[in-house]
């Protein structure tokens, strides 16, 4: 089946900015909507209260509906360690966004887009928590920089005469940012190709030729020492998974709707862990995973407050409303489901 | 197609790519993305770690393949295998079986390899692939052994001179009726077994050892897991150099950060909606 990837890209043509919809990673989320962000109640994480990360974005729009001309998904964690929990994806969020053709914030026409550095959240009356970039809604009393939570002020009171206090704590919470490529192919698994049997002569040759035992007696003890020695039954799905990253080290996205390649034959989904939209109530299928190469450019084991090393996945699969509803508020929510790793 | 979405970018499963504004259209990447499998390039290819583990490995921050061994930490990628002992170890095919499938055509034959991989030092795996050529066949069933390398505990018969060469004390192992007990032997006498455990106590780096069987031997089966069952207690026997008491140590994930401190069975479970 047909799949597509998007590839890490250290460095990008355009900016990562709204306008130019783009597919990133880490940095502050790119909003769609730029006016009716998500109420920073949802972004926090539902154990430790603390904002959630921003993690990715893809652009992905739906070309039979109008209405999602422009369609964004936007992922978010939470990387405290003990919000970590094998075979849930509580520290996880994930919105989908969406806006016609004509909408107040973009033009009609990508011409001269570029140049169009005023589409921005600020522009249209919403203003930015300055360290992780979503929605504020507290301020510091002395300078009156904005926070979206008291988490977020409380890392800037400390320093809050130093200038340079603000570049130094978005360090510590924003992820690294890094774009992703445009889609492209994912060439199908070439099977091997279909040889012309062997005749019976040349079995035998083979044969003879690599094998060092050729009694029947060693040939029934071989069998059943190499039974007993794959006793730890291999878990073929994550072979298959491994032997399709090897090609794609840099691959962090798999786009392939209803088609997940699945890391493991543990933690997969049934039926019934997939809740239906929350909005329209329509069936949730399969869009896009996140792969696990991601974790080998977040590098999330040094230093800052970024929690060392916690974060780990197979794959992170995100289903979306079916029917890419307009139900409910601008931003909503999805799921997504980890698949964990042993 | 650009035109349809004017001048906008097409996403995902869009089928428009491209188009949109001013590109620099970086398709040249240079870097080799190997698509339509790499599998004819000889090219060492970069290793990307998919677990946790791996990645732990490939930064440098796991001592030696024992450390993993001491935790039971499941080993699912094989260049793990390769980043310690790659070097020191040796593959050996010990048999090409012809598995054949009747189909209308006529029939068609698969090539079965059981491969052995081992660094005559300690470590020994085993694996089994099936695969229409053998070419394929062979190196999957190489990947396999690496995925199954075990480590054998070795020791000495008599005094403690030179290194270790035979089994550190009699072991035995069980399966049925079979009881196999594999003895120490002083150096020079060599492996007194059968063909094939011989072949792989050898590769694990055993030289010298007595074999005893009791009970039905002519069940071959048997016999040879009986032997495997008595090389894999060399490391579950408490010799007496081992009584001292050891301050347990904190598994790799967790000098790390993590909070997983053991790995266990994974578990089936459903997801939080």
């Amino acid at each position: 089946m047909a799949a597509e990837g998007a590839f890490i890209e250290e460095k990008t043509d355009r900016p990562l900015e709204s306008r130019f919809f783009p597919n990133k990673i880490g940095g502050p989320p790119a909003w769609l909507d730029l006016k009716n962000l998500p109420p920073v109640s949802e972004i926090l994480c539902d154990d430790c209260q603390s904002p959630r990360h921003f993690l990715c974005q893809l652009y992905s729009p739906v070309e039979e509906k109008d209405t999602a001309f422009h369609r964004t998904i936007f992922v978010f964690v939470c990387l405290s360690e003990k919000c970590f929990q094998l075979g849930s994806n509580k520290n996880f969020i994930v919105f989908r966004n969406q806006l016609p053709r004509h909408n107040s914030f973009y033009p009609a026409f990508a011409d001269g887009i570029d140049l169009r550095t005023d589409i921005t959240c600020s522009n249209f009356g919403c203003n930015l928590c300055c360290l992780c970039g979503i929605k504020e809604e507290v301020q510091c009393e002395r300078c009156k920089e904005r926070f979206c939570s008291a988490h977020h002020e409380n890392l800037h009171t400390k320093y809050c005469s130093n200038s340079h206090s603000t570049v130094s704590q978005k360090d510590k919470i924003l992820l690294r940012e890094f774009g992703l490529s445009d889609p492209e192919d994912l060439s199908d698994v070439d099977d091997e190709p279909d040889e012309p049997t062997h005749n019976s002569e040349e079995v035998a040759e083979i044969c003879q030729k690599f094998s060092q035992f050729n009694s029947p007696q060693d040939d029934a003890v071989l069998e059943d020492i190499f039974k007993t020695c794959s006793e730890t039954s291999h878990d073929k799905t994550f072979l298959k998974f491994k032997a399709r990253m090897s090609d794609y080290p840099d691959l962090i996205i798999r786009f392939s709707r209803n088609n997940p390649l699945w890391s493991s034959d543990q933690y997969q989904p049934t039926a019934e862990s997939i809740p239906l939209c929350e909005y329209c109530s329509s069936p949730r299928e399969f869009e896009f995973q996140v792969l696990p190469q991601l974790l080998n450019y977040l590098k999330l084991d040094r230093g800052g407050n970024l929690q060392p090393g916690v974060l780990d996945w197979g794959t992170l699969a995100v289903y979306t409303c079916k029917n890419s509803c307009d139900k409910g508020p601008p931003y909503k929510k999805e799921f997504l489901w980890k698949q964990d790793l042993l | 197609m650009a035109d349809a979405r004017g001048g906008f970018r097409g996403g995902f499963g869009s089928g428009s790519r491209g188009g949109g504004g001013p590109r620099g259209g970086s398709r040249g990447r240079g870097r080799g993305r190997g698509r339509g499998r790499g599998r004819g390039k000889e090219a060492e290819k970069e290793w990307t770690p998919v677990t946790k583990l791996g990645r732990l490995v490939r930064d440098g921050k796991i001592g030696s393949l024992e450390e993993i061994y001491l935790f039971s930490l499941p080993i699912k990628e094989f260049e793990i295998i390769d980043f310690f002992i790659g070097s020191q170890l040796k593959d050996e095919v010990l048999k090409i079986m012809p598995v054949q499938k009747q189909t209308r055509a006529g029939q068609r034959t698969r090539f079965k390899a059981f491969v052995a991989i081992g660094d005559s030092n300690g470590h020994i795996g085993l694996g089994v692939k099936c695969s229409k050529e053998v070419a394929t066949a062979i190196r999957g069933a190489i990947i396999l052994a690496k995925l199954s390398v075990v480590p054998v505990r070795r020791g000495y018969w008599g005094n403690k001179i030179g290194k270790p060469h035979t089994v550190p004390c009699k072991v035995t192992g069980k399966c049925g009726s079979v009881q196999v007990r594999l003895i120490p032997a002083p150096r020079g006498t060599g492996i007194v077994s059968a063909p094939v455990p011989k072949k792989l106590l050898q590769m694990a780096g055993i030289e010298d050892c007595y074999t005893s069987a009791r009970g039905s031997t002519g069940t071959l089966g048997n016999f040879a897991k009986a032997t495997y069952a008595a090389i894999a207690k060399t490391y579950a026997y408490l010799t007496p150099d081992l009584w001292k008491d050891m301050p347990l140590t904190k598994t790799p994930f967790s000098l790390f950060g993590d909070y997983l401190a053991k790995n266990h069975r994974p578990l089936p479970s459903s997801g939080e909606s």
